[in-house]
């Protein structure tokens, strides 16, 4: 009786202590917290210093929200804390030693930064939000034109927090085509990738009577780690045709017949790449699509099975058109966008070691051929539209 | 049957030391080793059937002598130590890593080892009754990870195959041999308590092989077809694979999944490497039972634990190089030998008298 | 030395509990009672009355029977306890009509047998030798009758006290199943039991227990079925009890049980007489105690908290969904505020986002940190608890008014408590009634989660479900595991899900051992008729 209790006691008594007396470390209570929403890095007036600013959103506490629910009270839900320093890290520390509570970085939603600061090169303040457990790699990274520090307190319209605000933005493009949201996590692969060019969508910032409002227009394009121009949407566009896996967008195409809008169902482009004789790579890129007719003004002088052969066409030319210009654009801009470079490799191990280091100029002299399959399985609810019937039964 | 395979699958969530070897082709790599060890499987499996009721300890004082088997078997029981040690530290450094950063190691390590403790008091049939249970809710939660994670995926990321040298191929099938799959050595311990047939015997060990092999390749596989080339880059790869993973705007954390079945898996592991570890020290030094040594050994394991690495990148850097070759000693070369010498002994008397 | 202390104060603890001389402390001189019954009537009254004081509900009545009054006799009874009809019609009106004829004796012994044998008309007689025999017959309520010149008593059955009709249950109601439940009286349980299991196999032996109370106790179990094994085990705990009172199978449990310090129960209780005769069915033993409608039913496994009787009533598909419910619920009443202080305190990140905003607003005024305030709640449903058990009928419905308001609704808007904390010991405390015999062990469970929970965060909760699990699998009941782990044995058949009555053709293999089969192996429900103009008694043969 007595053995088996003092062992047990003194058990209890040992755990209890080393529990009590030390206290619990990792436990930070929700109320000693700030929410982190997003992190923008712009480049500072004292050179070799970045400015940080973090987004904080307020939870919106119970008493106030019933009282001020109708009003669109002015009490602002965001705190924004800026500080100035050398490296991100010693920035959010700054911050975090700064404010009240302890920064909560789990549920950072974005990282903007200005093309100012992109364009000198990102890759060592990069090292933070890799190592650190808090960063996530599901962040979204965001090049800002302008100071992205703006963007975090501009006074939104829609949203209170504009953190927020853009993750759901990118959201919502994510289901037109995950190439159009760059996580962390895919601009470090793409670093990681000595020949490909990382990409990052572009914030815009806009004022309408008062009220501000973010737009994601184009893409940077970065080299290495430094941003060196960008895509405007339509070239974006031709960006996302190449890549693949485009669903609910929509196609806009002009002919001297009259104007189309395709709504783009299901876009899927497979690249096959090979090795030209002399050395260059040609890329053939098969690109497969389905589209439901949107909207068509125009086509009067038509009959249905020539419209719809018409309408072929200039969906298959328009996306040409498109890619062409991106690819061209890419090339002038000197920076393998697509990861051609990585396609060659895994398909040629051997062959890219040598390659490896000219791919700047192989790059330039890629031919690309492109071949589009367009399919219309859907007309929408008429099979003819207005304008046609008028003229045919006029006919 | 399951424990063999709980076993081996609680390795497959820490598979972040082979990455760096073999790249794009770990799973290669794994398949690779799957069938290697197949023999020393079939090793152990003989060994088991010539000695069906001693365990490791023993058959090694019959086969060499009291003297050098003690020697062997205090070898063992130091091996027996430290992969204890290292398992539990494992799981206390992750955690840390993952969900508690703050909280000093040695809490996390003596809470586990005490629940340990309670659980082996009872002798190791509770365990492995548990560990049928375990191994389900894994395979399921596993399975699940990796469906939600198929959207991630690009199978591009395995291309280019079998373009790395050579020798890292040879560097990461001898790692990933030794490392998780070896270390089913540890069931000649077991053995003896478990009472089935011989036909079955080859059954069990085979099928648990199979299934938790399975479940590493798997996970393996899935964190490459997501990660792409930063796979060498996480410590742990598939907590960086599920985070990913966004079913809608309020399922957006599936990491959950992972830390319940890593710390499961992991705590299993270590309560059966503590029961062999206690086990091999009664029968070493001629405990009465085994309950008395339980808290010893436990004291010992978490002191030994504390000094084995001063840091993280020392403790990667020497499973890539080290240790592989330590742990075949262990798990190749003395199982081998005693094979050898326990044939040997068998066929002999007719020889030795006509001689 | 604090060591030391307190390993002092806890032998004294054991110590006390060893001794169990209970018989030895006698601080009073009580008075001896003869042993003999002498064959003097008057001296046998006085040593009676000596024995029991002046009680004023012992009474003696004497009486003359016998041609010419010749013999004189006594009765000697405790008002209240014997149905006085009973014993006029049964004893006195015989008694007086009593004609000896010339064989008869006349004195002595076979006196009182020939009395015994021809004159009363009570079923239930017995002869009595010893003076204490018939004095505890009578404080049993049987009434002890004495004739002047025999050295031997009667002790005859004419008990009759007020008691409880026979009512539904209190403690477990049921939707759709029998709505009796046992009461009191031993023999009326017993004979409940006998009304559902009417086979000759029904076994039931009786005990004395408890020095000053000398319960009756019943062990009935069905002979064949149940194992010898467990049969024995009660009996020797039950027989090696040297206490001063057993009021209730509560007592009983306490005293018999395997693991008085877990917070499993590993005996199972019950009022409702068929979950009684379907365990007994089963293969255990079930003891019944006088004075109590709650029987026990050892040996009891794990399971068996989440099963109830009309599990088996209602059909499968929905008995199984609601077993597998009350799982979830046990999970939820013991992790759920563990699991809320671990996840709003320690890992922020794996809540959504927009939920944690929602937490983090409503914890924004309130001035105490998670764990503190949880555990607020939890000791205030605790009482809350206790109090609406204890009350008093009319104050009942003002208490619990009061009770919701104040703890809901004005401690939210005061900002002393947040609203998700309110939400989540909500949650556990309905679903700690989904397992009512689990209650106990929940509360207390909840209370080491919550504190595992608030100081290690999630691992601390894994490493206490892992502890619970192991725990659970070291219990035995009775020789019997309490806890097979989900093992995949075919008992696992009425565990989670509950297969189909038809289904279920052996009884749990660790508990019977005798006769295994209970239905014939997989009767099938004929199958749906194929034709719905021929009659199914045409489908058959022919």
């Amino acid at each position: 009786m007595n053995k088996p209790f003092r062992k047990v006691i003194a058990l209890l008594l040992i755990f209890a202590v080393s529990i009590t007396f030390s206290g619990c470390w990792d436990e930070h209570e929700l109320d000693t917290l700030f929410i982190v929403t997003g992190i923008a890095i712009d480049n500072s007036q004292t050179p070799d210093q970045i400015d940080v600013t973090v987004q904080i959103g307020k939870p919106k506490s119970k008493s106030s929200s019933s009282e001020s629910d109708s009003s669109g009270g002015q009490s602002s839900s965001v705190i924004i804390i800026k500080t100035t320093e050398a490296t991100a890290l010693e920035g959010l520390k700054t911050t975090d030693r700064d404010s009240s509570r302890t920064l909560l970085f789990q549920h950072n939603q974005v990282v903007l930064f200005s093309s100012e600061f992109a364009a000198k090169g990102v890759r060592n303040r990069f090292d933070l939000f890799l190592r650190d457990n808090d960063m996530r790699m599901e962040v979204l990274l965001i090049v800002t034109a302008g100071r992205a520090d703006q963007f975090l307190t501009a006074n939104l319209s829609q949203e209170d927090i504009s953190g927020i605000f853009i993750a759901r933005v990118m959201q919502d493009l994510k289901a037109v085509s995950p190439y159009l949201q760059i996580r962390l996590l895919d601009f470090a692969s793409r670093l990681q990738e000595k020949t490909s060019s990382p990409l990052a969508p572009i914030a815009v910032l806009n004022e309408v009577d008062g009220k501000q409002n973010i737009l994601i227009e184009g893409t940077a394009v970065f080299k290495n780690d430094r941003m060196i121009g960008k895509l405007d949407v339509e070239q974006s566009r031709g960006y996302l045709f190449t890549m693949g896996k485009v669903k609910h967008a929509s196609l806009t195409a002009q002919s001297q017949y009259g104007r189309a809008v395709f709504n783009i169902e299901k876009l899927d482009t497979k690249r096959n790449v090979t090795l030209r004789p002399d050395g260059g790579v040609k890329v053939t890129l098969s690109v497969v699509t389905s589209l439901g007719i949107g909207e068509l003004r125009g086509f009067s002088a038509m009959n249905p099975k020539d419209l719809m052969t018409e309408l072929k066409s200039m969906a298959q030319q328009q996306i040409t058109n498109q890619i062409s210009d991106t690819f061209a654009a890419a090339r002038s801009l000197d920076a393998d966008i697509y990861g051609f470079g990585t396609s060659v490799y895994q398909k040629y191990p051997k062959a890219w070691e040598s390659m490896e280091g000219d791919w700047d100029v192989l790059f330039k002299d890629i031919q690309l051929d492109i071949k589009v399959n367009v399919r219309i399985p859907q007309t929408g609810k008429v099979i003819k539209s207005l304008e046609m019937d008028v003229n045919s039964r006029a006919n | 049957m399951f424990a063999v395979a709980c076993f081996i699958q609680s390795s497959s969530l820490l598979a972040s030391f082979l990455a760096p070897v073999a790249l794009q082709d770990s799973w290669l790599v794994v398949l690779f080793g799957i069938v290697i060890c197949l023999s020393l499987i079939w090793l152990y499996k003989e060994l088991m059937m010539l000695f069906p009721d001693k365990n490791l300890i023993q058959i090694l004082e019959q086969t060499f002598g009291t003297v050098a088997g003690k020697i062997f078997g205090a070898l063992y029981l130091w091996f027996f130590l430290t992969l204890t040690s290292l398992n539990l530290f494992d799981l206390g450094n992750l955690t840390k890593l993952t969900i508690m950063d703050e909280t000093p190691i040695e809490v996390l390590a003596i809470l586990c080892l005490l629940v340990s403790a309670v659980a082996i008091k009872q002798g190791v049939k509770l365990t492995t009754r548990y560990s049928t249970p375990f191994f389900v809710t894994s395979v399921i939660i596993l399975v699940l990870t990796i469906l939600l994670m198929f959207t991630q995926m690009n199978f591009q990321n395995f291309l280019p195959v079998l373009s790395q040298p050579a020798g890292k191929y040879i560097q990461g099938t001898h790692l990933i041999s030794t490392v998780p799959f070896g270390e089913l050595v540890i069931f000649l311990m077991i053995f003896p308590a478990v009472k089935i047939g011989r036909s079955k015997l080859t059954k069990f060990l085979f099928w648990g092989y199979i299934m938790g092999t399975l479940s590493v390749f798997a996970v393996i596989a899935s964190d490459i077809a997501v990660l792409g080339n930063m796979l060498d880059l996480f410590a742990l790869p598939h907590l960086i694979a599920l985070r990913l993973v966004n079913l809608g705007p309020g399922l957006s954390r599936m990491e959950i999944f992972f830390i319940v079945v890593f710390i499961l898996l992991l705590f299993f592991k270590i309560t059966i490497l503590f029961y062999v570890t206690v086990l091999a020290a009664a029968q070493l030094f001629n405990a009465k039972s085994f309950k008395h040594l339980v808290y010893v050994v436990g004291a010992l394991i978490f002191a030994y634990g504390l000094t084995l690495y001063p840091d993280p990148v020392e403790h990667a850097q020497s499973v890539q190089k080290v240790t592989p070759f330590i742990w075949t000693i262990f798990e190749l070369v003395i199982p081998l030998a005693v094979f050898i010498v326990a044939k040997i002994k068998k066929r002999p008397k007719p020889q030795k008298t006509e001689g | 030395m604090f060591l030391d202390f307190i390993f002092r104060k806890l032998q004294f603890i054991s110590k006390q509990r060893a001794a169990t001389e209970f018989s030895k402390e006698i601080s009073v001189e009580l008075p001896q009672s003869p042993e003999e019954i002498s064959t003097t009537l008057e001296e046998n009254l006085n040593a009676a009355k000596k024995q029991f004081g002046n009680s004023s509900d012992f009474k003696i009545h004497r009486f003359r029977f016998g041609p010419d009054d010749r013999f004189s006799g006594a009765l000697l009874y405790i008002d209240g306890l014997t149905d006085n009809a009973t014993l006029t019609d049964a004893v006195l009106r015989p008694l007086s009509n009593w004609v000896p004829d010339e064989k008869s004796p006349s004195a002595g012994k076979p006196l009182i047998e020939t009395l015994a044998r021809t004159a009363l008309y009570s079923g239930d007689v017995k002869t009595v030798m010893s003076f204490p025999e018939l004095l505890s017959g009578c404080l049993s309520g049987d009434t002890a009758v004495l004739v002047d010149g025999c050295p031997a008593g009667l002790s005859v059955c004419a008990k009759g006290w007020e008691k409880r009709s026979v009512t539904e249950p209190q403690s477990e109601t049921v939707v759709r199943g029998p709505r009796e439940g046992f009461i009191e009286n031993l023999r009326t349980n017993t004979a409940l039991i006998r009304r559902k299991i009417k086979s000759d196999r029904l076994r039931t032996e009786s005990l004395k227990v408890g020095e000053k109370t000398r319960t009756d106790i019943c062990l009935m179990y069905l002979e064949g079925v149940a194992s010898e094994k467990v049969i024995n085990t009660v009996k020797y705990r039950i027989s090696r009890l040297n206490v001063d009172s057993v009021l209730e199978t509560g007592y009983l449990e306490q005293y018999i049980e395997d693991a008085p310090f877990s917070p499993f129960s590993t005996i199972g209780y019950t009022e409702k007489p068929d979950v009684a005769a379907a365990h007994i069915l089963e293969g255990r033993v079930a003891v019944v105690v006088d004075g109590t409608p709650f029987v026990l039913t050892a040996p009891m496994l794990f399971i068996e908290n989440f099963q109830t009787a009309e599990d088996y009533y209602t059909r499968p598909l929905y008995a199984s969904i609601t077993r597998i419910l009350r799982f979830i619920a046990f999970i939820i009443t013991v992790f759920s505020p563990g699991l809320y202080v671990a996840l709003t305190a320690f890992h922020q990140q794996i809540i959504p986002t927009t939920l944690l905003f929602t937490i983090a607003a409503a914890r924004e005024g309130t001035p105490f940190p998670v764990f503190l305030e949880t555990f607020i709640m939890v000791f205030a449903f605790e009482i809350l608890y206790e109090g609406g058990i204890r009350m008093p009928r009319p104050v009942g419905q003002a208490i619990s008014i009061v009770g919701a308001l104040i703890m809901g609704n004005a401690a939210v808007s005061a900002g002393l408590v947040g609203a998700p904390v309110v939400i989540t010991i909500a949650i556990t405390a309905v679903s700690g009634f989904l397992v009512p015999t689990l209650n106990n062990s929940a509360s207390l469970l909840r209370i080491m989660m919550l504190t595992l929970g608030a100081l290690l965060g999630w691992y601390g909760l894994s490493m206490g479900f892992l502890w619970m699990l192991f725990h659970l699998g070291s219990l035995n009941s009775f020789g019997v595991p309490y806890f097979d782990g989900f093992a995949l044995t075919t008992n696992l058949q009425d565990s989670f899900v509950r297969m189909p009555l038809w289904f279920m053709a052996r009884r749990p293999m660790d508990i019977a051992h005798g006769d295994t089969t209970r239905r014939k192996f997989f009767i099938p429900p004929l199958r749906p008729y194929s034709d719905p103009d021929k009659d199914d008694a045409e489908d058959t043969d022919q």
